[in-house]
C-alpha cells in the first residue's frame, strides 16, 4: 500500500504538468492580450503604451519561453502578480481559499450525512410512500437550476423571513464570532449540498437494493440473524463501497462548481475571485486558481483511492 | 459500479457456460428449444426482437408518453415562436417603454419585461436556445463518449491506459475554470456552448460505456462470435454496440438535462448567450434585478426550465423501464 501511494503521487506530477499546459494554451489562444482588451478604447493609452505593458509582463516573448518561465516560477512557489491589482496571486488566493474549503467541506458533509441515510431509508422501504415521496422531491429539486434555488432561498429565507443573512461570510465587525460565521454558512452550504445529497441518495438507494439481492444476505437471514444485524453488518458494509468511490468525484464537482454558489451568496471564495478576474482577463489569477484547485482535487482522488484498501479488504494494490 | 460482485459475473459459472457454448458451436447443433408449459406454446405468436419489444413497452407507458407529448409541445411552441408572435401581433425585441413591468394579462400572458417586451414571446424564443443546448450537448457527448468507451473497453492494454489518462486529466481539471477561460474569448452561441460543455462532460458516459464493454466482452455470445471468426470491428459494432444503445439513450436523457441547466449556469456567470437574444438562462439571470418589482419575470423562465427538465426526466425514466426493465430497482 505504501508503494501504491508513492506511485499515485508520482503519477500526479505529469498529470498536473499536462493540466498546466492545457490551461496555459487556453489562455494563450485568446486573440487579444488582456491589455489590448482593456485599453483599446482608452484614448490615453497609445499602442506603444500597450506594447510596453505587454513587454513588462513578458507577453511579447515566444510561447514556450513564457510557459517555461511561468511553470518554473510556480515550482519555486511564485504564482506571479495580478495584472491589475499588482498583488501576488498566491496571497490573493490564500486569502480566499479557507472560505472556499469551508463552503465545499460543509456541502460535502451535508451531502453525506443527509444523502446516505436517506438513500438507505428509501431502499429499505422500497416503493413505500416515504420512498416515493423522497424520490419525487429529488426529481422536483433537480428540475431547477441549483443557483436559481439558491437565489429564491436568499429572497424568501434571507429577505422576507430574515432567518438567514443575505450573503458574505460574516457580519461586518464580527470576524471572530463563531455563531455568526455558522449563521452565514448555513444557507449556502445547505443549497450547495443539495445536489450532492440527491446524487448520494440515488447511489445509496440502488446500491442497497443491489446488495439486498445478494446470496449472502439470504444466507444471513437463513442462519437466523435478525434484521438489524443483517442490515448493519451485511448490507451497509457492502453498500457503502460505492459511496467511497464517489467521494473523489463529489469533491471534484464541489471544488470546481463552488464558483456559482460563491457568486449567488456573495461568498468571498476562490471561485468568485476567478470570475472577477475573468471579467478583466487577469490571467495569472485564473491560471493559478486553476492549478491550485486541480491540485486539491488530485489530492482528494489519491486519498479516496488509498482509502479503498482500508474499507474493502478485497481490494489489493499491485 | 464494480461488476465483480454480481451473481452473473461469477467466473466459474461463466466459464461453464462458455464451454457449453463452444461445444455446440463446434458441433453446429441448433440450441435446444426453450421449455414451455403446454398452454404457452399455443399462444406464442411471432417472436419479438429487442427493439420492437422495447418500443412496445415504451408506447404502453402512459407517463412516458405524456412526457413525450409535453416535450413535443414545448419544442413545437419554441420553434414556432415567430409564427405565434406574428399571430399575436408582437415581436421578440419590440420595446414598448410605456408598458413596462405589466403583470400577466390577456394581451401579455406572461406580462412584459423591463423594456416592455412581451415576456411570453421571449420565453418561447428562449426555449429554442435551451432545447438546442440540451440536444446538442447530448449528441456531442454521445459522439465522443460512446466510441471512446467502446474502444478502450474492447482493446484494453495501451488503448485503455491512454483512455484512463485522458479521463484522469478531465476529472482533475476544474471544469468551470476552464469554461471561464474559454468563454472569455469565444462568442457564445448555442452551438459553441454545447460543444464546450460536451467536450468537458463526456467522461462519465465514456466510463460507463467502457465498463459495460468490459462486461459484455466476457459474455458467451462474444466468445461465440469470435469462435466463428468474426473480426474485431464486427464484434464491436454488431455484438457489443447494440447492447449499449439502451444505456446510452438513458444517459443521453440526463445529458439533455445537464445541457439545459448548464446553459442557465453559464448565463448566470455572464458567460452564456448574450441579450437581446433571449435564453431561459439569461432571462432568469436578468430577472433577479426586478425581483420585487416584477416577480413573475423570475417565475416564468424558471417554470419553463422546470417543465422541460421534468419532462425529460419522466421520458428518460420510461426509456429505462422499456429498454432495461432489470434496471428499474
Amino acid at each position: 500500500m505504501g508503494r501504491y501511494a508513492v506511485r499515485r503521487v508520482l503519477q500526479a506530477i505529469p498529470l498536473l504538468l499536462i493540466i498546466s499546459i492545457i490551461g496555459f494554451l487556453l489562455y494563450n489562444l485568446v486573440p487579444n492580450s488582456p491589455f489590448q482588451a482593456q485599453l483599446a478604447l482608452d484614448p490615453n493609452a497609445s499602442p506603444e503604451d500597450i506594447a510596453r505593458l505587454e513587454a513588462r509582463y513578458g507577453l511579447d516573448r515566444p510561447l514556450h519561453e513564457r510557459y517555461l518561465v511561468w511553470i518554473g516560477n510556480i515550482l519555486r512557489g511564485d504564482f506571479g502578480r495580478s495584472y491589475f491589482t499588482k498583488q501576488p496571486v498566491l496571497q490573493m488566493i490564500m486569502e480566499r481559499l479557507p472560505n472556499t474549503l469551508l463552503l465545499t467541506g460543509s456541502a460535502f458533509l451535508i451531502s453525506l450525512v443527509v444523502g446516505v441515510p436517506l438513500g438507505i431509508l428509501c431502499a429499505m422501504k422500497r416503493n413505500s410512500a416515504v420512498d416515493n415521496g423522497i424520490r419525487a422531491f429529488a426529481v422536483f429539486i433537480t428540475s431547477f437550476p441549483s443557483w436559481w434555488i439558491g437565489f429564491i432561498a436568499i429572497i424568501v429565507l434571507g429577505g422576507t423571513l430574515r432567518w438567514f443573512p443575505q450573503g458574505q461570510a460574516y457580519s461586518v465587525g464580527k470576524e471572530g464570532d463563531l455563531l455568526d460565521r455558522l449563521h452565514h454558512l448555513a444557507l449556502p452550504a445547505l443549497i450547495f449540498g443539495l445536489d450532492g445529497c440527491i446524487g448520494y441518495l440515488r447511489i445509496m438507494r440502488s446500491q442497497t437494493l443491489e446488495t439486498l439481492r445478494q446470496d449472502y444476505i439470504r444466507t444471513a437471514y437463513a442462519k437466523g440473524l435478525g434484521g438489524r444485524t443483517v442490515s448493519r453488518g451485511h448490507v451497509l458494509r457492502n453498500a457503502i463501497l460505492p459511496v467511497w468511490t464517489g467521494l473523489g468525484g463529489l469533491l471534484a464537482g464541489l471544488l470546481g462548481g463552488a464558483a456559482l454558489f460563491e457568486v449567488v451568496f456573495s461568498w468571498p471564495g476562490v471561485g468568485s475571485l476567478v470570475l472577477e478576474a475573468a471579467q478583466k482577463r487577469d490571467f495569472p489569477v485564473i491560471l493559478a486558481s486553476l492549478m491550485i484547485t486541480a491540485f486539491l482535487i488530485l489530492v482528494g482522488y489519491i486519498i479516496v483511492d488509498i482509502g479503498y484498501a482500508w474499507i474493502d479488504p478485497r481490494v489489493r494494490f499491485d | 459500479m464494480a461488476p465483480s460482485g454480481r451473481l452473473s459475473d461469477n467466473p466459474a459459472a461463466a466459464s461453464r457456460r462458455g464451454e457449453a457454448m463452444r461445444e455446440f458451436v463446434a458441433d453446429g447443433v441448433a440450441p435446444p428449444p426453450t421449455l414451455l408449459d403446454e398452454g404457452q406454446v399455443r399462444v406464442a405468436g411471432p417472436s419479438r426482437g429487442f427493439w420492437s419489444a422495447s418500443l412496445r413497452r415504451l408506447l404502453r407507458n402512459r407517463l412516458a408518453m405524456a412526457a413525450l407529448l409535453l416535450l413535443l409541445c414545448l419544442t413545437a411552441a419554441s420553434f414556432c415562436a415567430p409564427l405565434i408572435a406574428r399571430a399575436m401581433g408582437l415581436e421578440r425585441d419590440a420595446m414598448d417603454l410605456l408598458n413596462r413591468y405589466q403583470p400577466p394579462s390577456l394581451a401579455h400572458p406572461f406580462g412584459t419585461d423591463e423594456f416592455g417586451r412581451d415576456y411570453f414571446i421571449r420565453v418561447l424564443y428562449g426555449g429554442q436556445v435551451s432545447i438546442m443546448m440540451g440536444l446538442g450537448v447530448a449528441v456531442i457527448i454521445l459522439l465522443i463518449a460512446f466510441p471512446l468507451g467502446l474502444f478502450a473497453g474492447y482493446y484494453g492494454g495501451f488503448v485503455d491506459d491512454a483512455f484512463n489518462w485522458v479521463v484522469q486529466i478531465m476529472v482533475t481539471t476544474p471544469v468551470l475554470f476552464a469554461l471561464i477561460l474559454i468563454t472569455s474569448w469565444l462568442v457564445p452561441s448555442p452551438l459553441t456552448l454545447a460543444v464546450i460543455i460536451g467536450v468537458f462532460g463526456w467522461v462519465g458516459n465514456a466510463r460507463q460505456s467502457r465498463g459495460l464493454t468490459l462486461q459484455i466482452k466476457r459474455s458467451d455470445y462474444v466468445l461465440a462470435a469470435r469462435t466463428l471468426g468474426a473480426s474485431n470491428g464486427r464484434i464491436m459494432f454488431r455484438h457489443i454496440m447494440p447492447n449499449q444503445v439502451s444505456l446510452m439513450l438513458i444517459l443521453a436523457g440526463f445529458d439533455v438535462v445537464a445541457g439545459v441547466l448548464a446553459e442557465t449556469g453559464l448565463s448566470f456567470l455572464g458567460l452564456g448567450i448574450r441579450p437581446p437574444i433571449p435564453s431561459w438562462g439569461n432571462m432568469l439571470t436578468n430577472s433577479r434585478d426586478y425581483i420585487f418589482r416584477a416577480p413573475y419575470l423570475l417565475v416564468f423562465p424558471g417554470l419553463a426550465i422546470g417543465t422541460l427538465v421534468f419532462g425529460v426526466y419522466l421520458f428518460t425514466d420510461g426509456l429505462r423501464d422499456a429498454f432495461d426493465p432489470g434496471l428499474r430497482e
